[in-house]
């Protein structure tokens, strides 16, 4: 899977980079307006990253010309102004999602992959994790072919996982991941420790093995093992 | 008061006392102009009384009329001459008259007579009122001038300031300047004009840099926040680390949000006040908690907090939908987090207010402070203390009344929208 980050700030652009490499993306980074602008013009990717301020050029202006040029591709606005009109703006202008700065690596790389089946496979596809299958647009879990009940943020933190194997998520991450802009509400990201016990005692009661490893205390690791 | 109404008065009272001062000066110069002129006519008198003597030698009839008394008692030796002010019964004998009596030797027919002639005055009471009915009726036409002409004033010579007290009422940073009232032939108007405009020019360009500022700050640190979560999260997927490492790093993530949220949070109070928040849309608050409520709900199932909505009333208020949003997550945040476990939280919705009452602790600090920026009461030192602060401004902005309450372990905050 290509993808395109449009990103001024060298230090984030060469950390998200390695990021999606090391997890299997081919990545190209371009770091101004006129570069990024050329290379969509020239190149077909399945998915690009724009960050909305750029030195030479706006961001949304970029969104438009990727649209005009490759309609499927898949559109993540980055931004560090985390207004409700820049986000709007960006939807409005053809963007898939909306990212504000800073973000988690974990949580872009779950945005990109629920984009990309979003967009790829018309929500037939199937995710196939050993015993473990998904079936993202029906929300259907099974196990072993027999299907599990899960709420529905077990089920929003099983892909998750799923997606980010062999990573370690750290509490805070999978927090925010689970309530997104209410992770303010909660003192401590302890809440999510009774969804993962939960989750982990369906998946178990299943014949799953216990994939989920907790990490001293800081978060969890989703390993096959 | 109106200024040219201040100004009107002061200049009556002043008149007035000018009119009084005016009045007794009147009558200390009417009197003794009167009193001189009385004296005179006793003189003559006198001097006809002493000629007819010397030419008759004989008295005159002593004679009473209106306009003279004169009285001779004879004496034994020339008695001194002398003048006084005296009473004397009113020819038709009903009241005391004001006299002016003159005393004077006379000698006729060998013998010495003492004259007393005594002619009326004008009654002092009489010249009072005269003077003070006069001065009254100038004083009254005084103020009836008084009151036109303040009209006249106000509507030709105070127009151009009227004319920009107006506009300033009406001046909004983002749009205006300067004043569009045209120059006038005054010269304090046209200082005034000047230094309002000058002014304004400087305040409208600190408030559209400020806003500037605020737009480029949040990038311009969420960037740098950006970079550094990104190399930590590198570094986490490191394999060899220990438990205690871990542990900093994620410390350090942790952090990142923290700063990430609280630049927000101030970015968002002078957004706030600067009023960059202008689209007003009829938003239906009960829906909005009901949601909110849900969501918390479906992420802390076995929450210990018991959440009940009481929707009395719909609530729509005109408001813009993100602040509106912010103010209820922000008031529901405030009573989860300062709520004890078990506790509960109520909210009253009715047409036009909305009470939120969670149960916790007594404050420490005085209520007073409680809408105060970075105001932290016994909280985990992780929340930086903006969530009220942000409900007040959005409240004050809009003018809407919030007051805050304790009573039994239970604190209500109330949002009267009006």
């Amino acid at each position: 899977m290509k993808l395109l980050l449009v990103e001024d700030q060298e230090d984030l652009a060469t950390s998200i980079v390695s990021f999606l490499i090391a997890t299997g993306y081919r990545c190209e980074w371009a770091c101004t307006y006129q570069e990024a602008d050329s290379r969509i013009s020239m190149f077909s990717y399945d998915c690009a990253l724009i960050d909305i301020m750029l030195p030479d050029g706006s961001g949304y202006q970029l969104v438009r010309n990727l649209r005009k040029y490759s309609p499927s591709a898949g559109i993540i606005v980055l931004s560090a102004k985390n207004s409700v009109d820049d986000k709007i703006k960006g939807l409005d202008l053809g963007a898939d999602d909306y990212l504000p700065k800073p973000f988690h690596l974990a949580e872009l790389h779950s945005r990109i992959k629920s984009l990309w089946r979003r967009r790829q496979m018309n929500g037939v596809m199937e995710l196939v994790f050993n015993e473990i299958k998904i079936i993202p647009d029906q929300m259907v879990v099974e196990v072993h072919h027999t299907p599990v009940i899960l709420t529905r943020k077990e089920y929003e933190l099983l892909l998750f996982f799923i997606t980010n194997q062999n990573r370690v998520m750290l509490k805070e991450v999978l927090a925010e991941h689970l309530s997104g802009d209410q992770a303010e509400f909660f003192n401590s990201f302890d809440f999510i420790y009774s969804h993962i016990k939960n989750l982990r005692k369906k998946l178990l009661d299943q014949g799953c093995a216990d994939y989920i490893q907790s990490i001293y205390g800081v978060g969890y690791k989703f390993t096959a093992l | 008061m109106r200024l040219i109404t201040r100004a009107g008065l002061y200049y009556l009272c002043i008149t007035a006392c000018l009119c009084i001062l005016a009045g007794f000066i009147f009558y200390g110069h009417l009197s003794s102009l009167l009193e001189e002129e009385m004296n005179e006519q006793l003189a003559i008198e006198r001097k006809d009384i002493r000629q007819y003597i010397a030419a008759r030698h004989q008295l005159p009839e002593s004679l009473s009329s209106d306009d003279r008394h004169l009285q001779f008692i004879p004496v034994t030796s020339e008695v001194d001459s002398s003048t006084m002010d005296t009473f004397l019964l009113s020819p038709l004998g009903d009241e005391m008259l004001p006299y002016r009596q003159h005393i004077f030797p006379v000698f006729a027919s060998g013998k010495w007579y003492k004259a007393i002639l005594s002619k009326p005055m004008v009654e002092k009471d009489d010249l009072l009122d005269a003077i003070a009915r006069s001065l009254g009726l100038f004083l009254l036409l005084l103020l009836i001038v008084l009151i036109f002409f303040n009209q006249w004033i106000a509507h030709k010579l105070w127009s151009p300031f009227y004319k920009i007290l107006d506009q300033l009422r009406s001046v909004q940073l983002q749009y205006h300047s300067s004043l569009s009232t045209p120059p006038t032939r005054i010269k304090e108007f046209n200082e005034l004009r000047q230094g309002i405009n000058r002014l304004l020019n400087e305040i409208s360009h600190q408030y559209l840099q400020l806003k500037d500022f605020t737009d480029h700050a949040s990038h311009e640190i969420q960037t740098p926040l950006a970079v550094i979560r990104s190399k930590l999260e590198l570094l986490l997927q490191k394999e060899d680390w220990s438990g205690k490492e871990w542990e900093w790093i994620s410390d350090a993530i942790t952090s990142t949000g923290r700063l990430s949220r609280l630049t927000q949070s101030l970015l968002l109070l002078s957004r706030i006040e600067n009023r960059q928040f202008s689209s007003l849309e009829a938003v239906d608050l009960g829906e909005l908690i009901r949601n909110r409520m849900e969501a918390y709900e479906e992420c802390e199932p076995g929450s210990h907090i018991k959440m009940e909505l009481f929707l009395h009333e719909p609530l729509t208020v005109q408001i813009d939908p993100s602040l509106a949003d912010i103010l209820v997550s922000n008031i529901l945040q405030n009573a989860i987090k300062h709520n004890v476990e078990p506790g509960q939280i109520k909210m009253d919705i009715h047409s036009t207010q909305l009470t939120i009452a969670n149960t916790g602790r007594p404050l420490s600090k005085p209520s007073a402070s409680l809408f105060q920026r970075f105001n932290k009461d016994g909280l985990p030192s992780d929340s930086p203390g903006l969530g009220l602060a942000i409900v007040e401004r959005i409240c004050s902005s809009y003018g809407f009344r919030i007051a805050y309450h304790y009573n039994d372990g239970w604190h209500s905050i109330q949002i009267v929208f009006s």
